[in-house]
């Protein structure tokens, strides 16, 4: 879902953000992107590019409709502590997370036919990564301290995948930041999707939203 | 000779990539451990000449295994390799005994160069 720019709240009653606070997040994604790339980059030897088409606020007992529910995904989990509790979660098409695997691990397209340990550990670390920069950027924007546990990794149908999660699945109970994460490759040229949602415990999405003091 | 490497890291992804640079480097590496209790064990068993240790690892961490390794042979050859922010960490282990270190996600030239002042 997208936010208009217009739009204060929902149906819900939870207030949702402005345009320019929703931008001002996007801005902060986009530079966790950035840090993100030169990582993997480095991590791969060729060039790889991140961009943020669309962050949105999902909001409570929505999930995130870009994902339909029988898609096959893999998911890897972080838990998020510090001055914000809750997780991370990096969601990618099945097919998507094999090609990122074998990209992390200098192989050819298609020599890896299935998601075994070194693939799901390229994944793990490529999870890492990502949320590791887009908390960075985050931690200096709202000059708050967060840290991340290591991965976790679950495959499956989406609605399967994200029900593996345990309890550590979003509970919907408050919004969620769901920030669109567009990979493009060079040698060979190539893009892959994936979501990074930032699914904050309930108490701790006020904090967050309350921090983005963009009027 | 060539030189041996014994490669710890929890993570199997940075495990085949270490090994991947050293041996395309012309080292031998001769072990892999995916935790500091691994890793002592196995630097007892097979005497590298070299340990690439991670620090954030399950069971037992890069710190306390340096300590272990250190203390069983003074003369141990040791690099840390760090993820971003963990300055204070290595800092600890350079203390406990590692010669050197390098900071993840890292290019197979700053490990190589890292690898031949260790082995200075």
């Amino acid at each position: 879902m997208t936010i208009p720019p217009d739009a204060q709240s929902t149906d819900s009653g939870t207030t949702l953000l402005s345009g320019a606070r929703l931008d001002a997040l996007r801005e902060v994604a986009n530079i966790g992107a950035g840090h993100a790339a030169t990582a993997l980059s480095t991590l791969t030897g060729t060039r790889i590019m991140i961009s943020v088409p669309m962050v949105n606020i999902v909001p409570p007992g929505d999930f995130v409709p870009e994902i339909a529910a029988d898609v096959e995904i893999v998911a890897v989990r972080m838990a998020m502590s510090g001055d914000i509790g809750g997780q991370t979660v990096f969601l990618l098409a099945t097919a998507a997370g094999l090609r990122l695997a074998e990209r992390m691990l200098r192989r050819t397209r298609g020599i890896s036919p299935s998601l075994g340990q070194i693939e799901q550990s390229a994944l793990k670390e490529a999870g890492n990564i990502l949320a590791g920069a887009y908390l960075t950027a985050l931690s200096e924007f709202l000059g708050m301290n967060l840290m991340l546990s290591p991965p976790s990794f679950t495959t499956g149908d989406s609605a399967h995948a994200l029900r593996a999660l345990g309890d550590h699945a979003p509970h919907l109970e408050s919004p969620i930041l769901c920030v669109e994460t567009e990979f493009f490759l060079e040698e060979p040229v190539e893009s892959l999707h994936g979501f990074f949602l930032l699914v904050p415990n309930p108490s701790a999405f006020d904090a967050i939203f309350r921090a983005v003091r963009v009027d | 000779m060539r030189s041996t490497v014994l490669v710890c890291d929890d993570a199997v992804f940075m495990r085949t990539m270490v090994s991947d640079i050293l041996s395309q480097a012309g080292f031998t590496v001769v072990g892999e451990a995916e935790n500091g209790k691994q890793a002592v064990e196995k630097y007892q068993q097979l005497k590298p000449d070299l340990v690439t240790m991670d620090i954030i690892m399950p069971e037992m961490g890069g710190i306390e295994a340096v300590k272990q390794i250190t203390q069983l042979d003074p003369g141990a050859r040791i690099l840390m390799c760090s993820a971003m922010g963990q300055q204070a960490l290595v800092q600890e282990a350079l203390q406990a005994g590692a010669r050197d270190f390098v900071v993840k996600p890292f290019q197979p030239s700053r490990v190589l160069e890292a690898v031949q002042r260790v082995l200075a």
